[in-house]
């Protein structure tokens, strides 16, 4: 399993077993003290370029979009092509 | 009253007590003791729980094993998880702690077919996104081969939800010569009626005297996030569909003395009777007599019913023109031509040709086809109507509307994304099909060519051409018993 903690704004991720991290000495009781959440990781679909980190109370979960940038801005073709779809 | 009867009494109390206690959604340890309920108690939240009400299940990550060695996190939410195909209804760690159990193998186990939650107030199952073993191309089999999207059909029609007080005219009323019962080609009537069923309706077709019954009129064109009668909707647009090949069924010339009703075969052969070559004519064939009727589309006349009856989407030369195409193509509205293997017309669970006896007549109803574009052929819209409809229906399932729909959205990139990985990566399910991340249809109608539908990589609901091929996500009928 992985736990997590933005970093400078970068997602730092440790691998941890039974207990305590893999490549140290840290016990996850200690990580999460740190302010460290597990991460719930997804396998990167085929179609999609980056991913981002949504945080929930207890945990990071790991979301894959397609493009590098994802504007929230509908594009004026998107608008055209709702328009037209629309009636 | 006995000690043993006292404790008998105080351990029935207790189990209850745990009942109580669990239906509130709160997990009761079998190892707590009496003196631990009130902390237990003191977990129930306040007013009920709401988690859910708005769309959103919350989030909590659970750590579970993957290997004898590894684990690795999970969302979880008691209100989502796995259905299978006894259709049980699976909490997501009690699914994969039988995973476990079974020596980290999925070999034996029942399989998933969906996702189950609680959202927006509504019990919604969402089985895989539909997949079809039929990939199926336009009427003339020329474009590239589809699968896996459907349109909805009755494309530019609107929905018939109320009775009329007189007769309506299908037909274009200035060519009543088409009218002829008995005659190969002509129509035996150009009227129907509708009549209330209870809260449903009865659409009486003249010309085949048939009656076409839907379950609720409340079924119309209607804003988004009405509606949640999933059913009604999806028997309405089926009945619709068959009741309006009816009215456009063609006399065969062909006496029979079956009752009215009867259904029989219609085979598309050549002048000989043998299967057609590419470049061949071809006849409908009933009971082993050639109608000499070319195997065409049926013309359809009535895209607004009470409208303008002269405006029909398939035009004779329309017609005409797909027939030249399945004739170049080898291929035929039954799937029976040389190369209709390899072109399939008919989707999963379609009607090809079939005839019904009418009065001493059978009379031929074809496939429906509403979205050829009007004034001209346009080959990738001319596919047979209601793909989605049909394979539903075939499957005995149905499509949701888009408020049921939209919880899929608003849990995808948790709920959803995080029980298809678990199946799929952990658990090494490699055919379940990936998250919807394109355009879905719901069932609910906008009006008479646009349904609403959910795009999956964004979110938004917007109405959406039904002659449109999206993704299906379907759901078992909503009288379904889950155990």
């Amino acid at each position: 399993m992985y736990i997590g903690k933005f970093i400078e704004q970068e997602m730092t991720l440790i691998e941890c077993e039974n207990g305590k991290e893999v490549s140290g000495e840290r016990t996850l009781d200690e990580l999460y003290a740190q302010g460290y959440k597990n991460v719930c990781l997804v396998e990167k679909p085929s179609e999609t370029a980056t991913c981002t980190y949504d945080e929930y109370g207890d945990c990071f979960v790991q979301v894959w979009h397609e493009e590098p940038e994802q504007s929230d801005e509908i594009t004026d073709s998107e608008a055209l092509q709702i328009i037209t779809q629309g009636e | 009253m006995s000690v043993a009867t006292e404790i008998q009494r105080l351990q029935g109390a207790k189990a209850s007590l745990k009942t109580s206690i669990e239906n509130k959604g709160v997990t009761v340890p079998s190892s707590t003791k009496l003196d631990g309920y009130s902390a237990l108690v003191e977990q129930i939240q306040q007013g009920g729980d709401t988690d859910g009400m708005n769309g959103f299940l919350s989030v909590e990550s659970k750590t579970i094993s993957t290997s004898a060695s590894a684990t690795t996190n999970i969302t979880y939410n008691k209100k989502c998880g796995i259905l299978d195909e006894n259709y049980k209804k699976w909490d997501t760690l009690a699914w994969h702690q039988r995973w476990v159990d079974n020596g980290y193998s999925a070999t034996g186990l029942s399989k998933p077919i969906g996702i189950w939650m609680k959202a927006f107030g509504l019990d919604i199952v969402f089985l895989w996104p539909l997949t079809s073993n039929v990939s199926y191309s336009d009427v003339t089999g020329t474009i590239t081969l589809v699968n896996n999207v459907f349109s909805i059909g009755l494309y530019n029609c609107i929905a018939i939800t109320s009775a009329t007080a007189a007769d309506r005219t299908v037909w274009p009323a200035n060519q009543s010569d088409m009218i002829a019962h008995g005659t190969a080609g002509k129509y035996k009537s150009a009227t129907f009626r509708t009549v209330n069923n209870g809260d449903g309706l009865d659409m009486i077709c003249d010309n085949t005297l048939e009656t076409f019954t839907i379950p609720s009129r409340n079924v119309g064109d209607t804003n988004a996030f009405m509606k949640d009668n999933a059913d009604e909707y999806m028997e309405s647009f089926y009945q619709q569909c068959e009741f309006f090949r009816a009215l456009f069924a063609i006399c065969s010339g062909i006496a029979t003395t079956q009752p009215n009703g009867t259904k029989t075969n219609v085979d598309i052969l050549n002048a000989s009777g043998q299967q057609a070559a590419v470049n061949e004519d071809m006849y409908f064939w009933i009971g082993g007599t050639n109608t000499g009727l070319y195997a065409k589309y049926n013309l359809n006349c009535i895209p607004n019913p009470g409208g303008n009856e002269n405006n029909g989407l398939l035009t004779q030369s329309i017609a005409d023109n797909i027939y030249t195409k399945q004739k170049a193509n080898g291929v035929n509205m039954n799937d029976t031509g040389v190369n209709s293997s390899s072109k399939h017309v008919l989707y999963e669970g379609a009607k090809g040709a079939e005839a019904v006896a009418v009065n001493g007549y059978w009379y031929i109803k074809t496939p429906y086809l509403s979205a050829t574009n009007g004034t001209s052929f346009a080959a990738n819209s001319n596919i047979a109507d209601a793909p989605a409809i049909y394979i539903c229906k075939h499957k005995g399932l149905v499509l949701p509307t888009e408020r049921m729909l939209y919880p899929y959205w608003l849990n995808k990139t948790t709920h959803i994304s995080s029980i298809v990985n678990l199946l799929k990566t952990t658990e090494g399910l490699i055919d379940i099909p990936n998250v919807a991340n394109s355009f879905c249809f719901s069932i609910t109608r906008y009006n008479r060519t646009n349904n609403w539908s959910v795009f999956f990589e964004r979110g938004n609901i917007q109405n959406y051409t039904i002659s449109t091929r999206c993704t299906i996500i379907a759901c078992p009928l909503s009288t379904q018993q889950y155990t």
